[in-house]
């Protein structure tokens, strides 16, 4: 049988810039050598994302499906996969996965009867937006586990966060996988050298991970009548400003309704958009369990 | 004995966990519909004759107990807004997400029964219903989260941190899009409405419980209470939110082969709710043979028993599943010769390969069997393979570790004599120790340490033995003691003699004086410690004897 072709994976929610990158990569001499197969994958306004694809010259195909089900989408991938294999044609396959994949479902798409040993996954790299990652990994399953199985975690868009925010992602992440290599980056631009040194691991226990909701980082919400103590509720912020990775709503103090949003361990508080007479907001923790996050702001309740 | 139900009857009654005559077959027919009339599965999504005459094959070609008017979560999102792009061999995508592109929430409304193609697809229900009477029909409705996704894409995830009420609205909204189509399909004759939600296989059970579960139990109220009955459709990994759903007062839940049917099952019933499922729609129904479908059939029945439950694949049949393999399953429910001969089949080929794996593990050293998939391809088995790595060092070349990937066929014999069911697994010695679950470093070593023991104990049992020297109080047994003794001492072994004359001792070990001096050697072996075995087990041991 010939050689397994090999694949590089790029994960990563919605809007981190994995088209960027994508487009990025085709520009690197290792890879634009290489007669390349595009695989693209996302949920949402695909067929643009297709066409922001660079790529004249490269085998493109799309998977796109209203079903967006993992199971639904198998199907088109088996059919993809083999059609690369079959052509004869390609020297590496490039992945795009939707922002909502499930890494361990799409490794295991290379193992169905006729594809396995024809594919063998050279990379899966991570790419996570510094701003909207901790807001949606205490949510999206997919998130976590898409950081949890990559070989590299390239932060994008550091831009948009300061330094702080960016240290503290990195320690979230390194918790999340600590084998993983990460890198920072603008614009998707990373160099050949950190792409070529990754080697596939195999990931994570997907299995075990898929199965709980993402445990080290937590949400919860506060909603209704509750009035806080603002002393008390502003000790809470700071005895936990290291766990508090988002916080951001409204809250009706003695005094009234106002608006408070934290971000890494500094927190802003101005009056509310609207007239409000209701606590509404949601916090995000790391590092601390739901139940403890949630005691911690009942103490500060009057 | 119960008496033959008509299909209606059995989907009704094992919906109600109530006893049937036999497990219903429900294939989810949709698109694939589209293959066995030879049309694009765009054509058959919009015609009403296509989707009536679809129902009509499933039923006569697949002797189905229960069958979709079609399979296409797409139809309410179309209707409100989302743009498709649609396929020859797949139902439509929903390529644009009205609210992330600038529509107010406000702005949408609930669809009325006869917009776009609802109207044609409530026709072909009620046509349907009026062809099928004795055959349970389902209506396919998106359920209020899913909708809500193709409403405003992945954005959503964000907004349950940035804007909760919003979140909160938006399924607000879904839930009465979700109960009005509930209501249309009931009007049109439907007996089983299923809520078809699978992105809730992306979110946790806290946020399940948030932002789905308050939205989702009045449908499946309001489903009752027009007098049909419900389902909880899901597919991918959404073990963790099976108790959730139940919870949503849904009378059944249907999964796909990522759950495992027997925590489904023991959930469900625990909450009298029917359950569903699960046949491999990629693997083995669209990639496998017809033997392949009746096994994975056999396997479902079998892990599911009969309450409650209904023989299904998990989510919408794919475009060019070859018929045949369909058309072989029934036979597995209602025929049980047959289905011994699948069974008997499987012996077969695995009988025919097997090894004699009897003597295993009497190997000087211990020896640790990896059963996987391929420790380079599957995450679980990559870290159990590691674990053994790093700890066999640590026994200084006494543990001897190999990994058998069951892609090449000798792992798979050897993993079927094993009789390994599941993957990974670690055996010791051939003894299965841990199944699909990665030992922590302390607890593998004590399991590899308690056979080490277990083997110095028996080599240090079987060394022990003793010879009952039989003969007269002569000199020539007095020469046969010494050199007994003297071999035994040369070798250092833990060997006793013991000299017997008696006349009649000697002929009680079938000795006779004449045949004097003569040896009977005897080994001991350990045969347990630290319990008391039954007199069965000890009878068993001395058969051995």
């Amino acid at each position: 049988m010939a050689e397994a072709i090999p694949v590089i994976l790029l994960t990563g929610y919605l809007g981190s810039g994995k088209t960027t990158l994508l487009n990025h990569l085709l520009g690197l001499p290792a890879i634009a050598s290489q007669r390349l197969a595009l695989i693209i994958n996302e949920f949402g306004p695909l067929g643009v994302d297709g066409k922001m694809v660079d790529s004249p010259g490269h085998a493109k195909y799309e998977i796109n499906k209203g079903s967006v089900f993992c199971v639904c989408t198998k199907t088109q991938f088996v059919k993809v996969l083999k059609e690369i294999a079959d052509s004869d044609s390609c020297d590496l396959v490039l992945l795009e996965a939707t922002g909502i994949a499930e890494t361990a479902d799409l490794e295991s798409f290379f193992d169905e009867p006729g594809l396995a040993g024809r594919f063998a996954l050279q990379a899966n790299l991570c790419l996570v937006d510094p701003v909207s990652f901790v807001k949606v990994a205490a949510f999206l399953k997919a998130a976590t586990n898409q950081a949890a199985a990559a070989d590299g975690i390239v932060i994008n868009k550091t831009d948009l966060a300061d330094s702080d925010e960016l240290k503290k992602l990195q320690e979230v992440l390194r918790g999340i996988n600590p084998r993983a290599a990460i890198t920072t980056t603008q614009y998707g631009v990373i160099s050949e050298e950190f792409l070529l040194s990754l080697r596939h691991e195999g990931g994570v226990d997907a299995g075990r991970m898929r199965s709980e909701a993402p445990s080290n980082i937590v949400a919860v919400a506060f909603e209704g009548g509750e009035v806080f103590d603002k002393e008390l509720f502003d000790a809470v912020l700071r005895e936990h400003a290291e766990r508090i990775l988002r916080l951001k709503g409204n809250i009706k103090f003695g005094l009234g309704v106002r608006f408070v949003e934290m971000v890494s361990g500094q927190a802003i508080d101005k009056a509310p958009k609207a007239d409000l007479d209701e606590t509404s907001f949601v916090v995000i923790g790391y590092g601390i369990s739901k139940q403890q996050l949630h005691d911690a702001f009942c103490g500060a309740m009057i | 004995m119960t008496l033959q139900m008509t299909s209606l009857e059995r989907v009704t009654k094992a919906i109600k966990c109530d006893s049937v005559d036999r497990v219903p077959w429900v294939p989810f027919v949709g698109c694939h519909a589209g293959a066995l009339q030879g049309v694009t599965a765009t054509e058959y999504l919009q015609s009403s004759d296509l989707i009536v005459e679809g129902a009509k094959l499933a039923v006569e070609r697949y002797k189905a107990d229960g069958v979709p008017v079609t399979f296409d979560l797409q139809m309410e999102a179309e209707v409100m807004g989302c743009r498709l792009e649609w396929a020859d061999d797949n139902p439509p995508a929903v390529v644009s997400h009205p609210l992330g592109n600038g529509t107010k929430l406000e702005d949408l409304r609930v669809p009325r029964a006869d917009e776009g193609r609802i109207g044609l697809t409530l026709e072909a229900a009620r046509r349907i219903r009026k062809n099928q009477p004795d055959v349970a029909v389902y209506g396919l409705i998106t359920g209020p989260f899913t909708l809500a996704l193709h409403l405003l894409g992945t954005d959503i995830f964000m907004k349950m941190f940035d804007n909760r009420e919003y979140v909160n609205k938006l399924m607000e909204f879904c839930r009465d899009v979700a109960t009005a189509m509930a209501g249309y399909y009931i009007e049109a004759g439907c007996d089983v409405i299923a809520l078809v939600d699978p992105m809730t296989s992306q979110i946790g059970p806290d946020q399940f419980r948030e932002f789905v579960r308050p939205f989702m139990t009045p449908v499946f109220e309001s489903i009752r209470e027009k007098g049909a009955l419900s389902s909880f459709f899901v597919c991918g990994h959404a073990e963790q939110n099976i108790p959730e759903m139940c919870a949503c007062k849904c009378d059944n839940v249907s999964v796909d082969e990522n759950i495992p049917l027997d925590f489904v099952r023991e959930t469900c019933l625990a909450n009298n709710v029917s359950f569903g499922g699960n046949l491999q729609l990629t693997s083995v129904l669209l990639l496998g043979k017809p033997v392949d479908a009746q096994k994975n059939a056999i396997a479902c029945l079998e892990v599911a028993g009969e309450k409650g439950f209904l023989l299904a694949p998990g989510c919408d049949l794919p475009y060019a599943t070859p018929p045949e393999n369909l058309e072989a399953i029934p036979l597995m429910i209602t025929d049980p010769y047959q289905r011994d001969i699948v069974k008997a089949m499987v012996v077969e080929s695995d009988g025919g390969d097997k090894l004699d794996l009897q003597e295993y593990g009497q190997f000087r050293k211990v020896v640790v069997d990896i059963i996987t998939l391929d420790s380079e391809a599957c995450a679980p088995c990559q870290y159990m393979v590691d674990a053994v790595r790093k700890v066999a060092p640590q026994f200084e070349g006494i543990v001897e570790w190999r990994e058998h990937k069951i892609k090449y066929k000798e792992s798979l014999v050897f993993m079927t004599s094993l009789m390994v069911h599941n993957v990974p697994t670690i055996c010791i010695d051939g003894q299965i120790k841990f199944v699909s679950r990665i030992p922590p470093r302390d607890e593998l070593i004590a399991a590899i340490q308690e056979r080490i023991n277990e083997k110095f104990r028996m080599k240090i049992q079987r060394r022990r033995g003793e010879f009952y020297l039989l003969g007269a109080d002569n000199e020539a047994t007095a020469r046969y003691r010494e050199r007994l003794e003297k071999a035994i001492a040369e070798l250092g072994s833990d060997t006793r003699v013991t000299t017997i004359s008696d006349e009649q001792s000697i002929a009680s070990f079938g000795v006779a004086m004449v045949q004097t001096p003569a040896v009977v050697m005897a080994t001991y072996r350990l045969k347990s410690t630290c319990t008391t075995p039954d007199i069965a087990v000890i009878k068993e041991w001395i058969k051995d004897m």
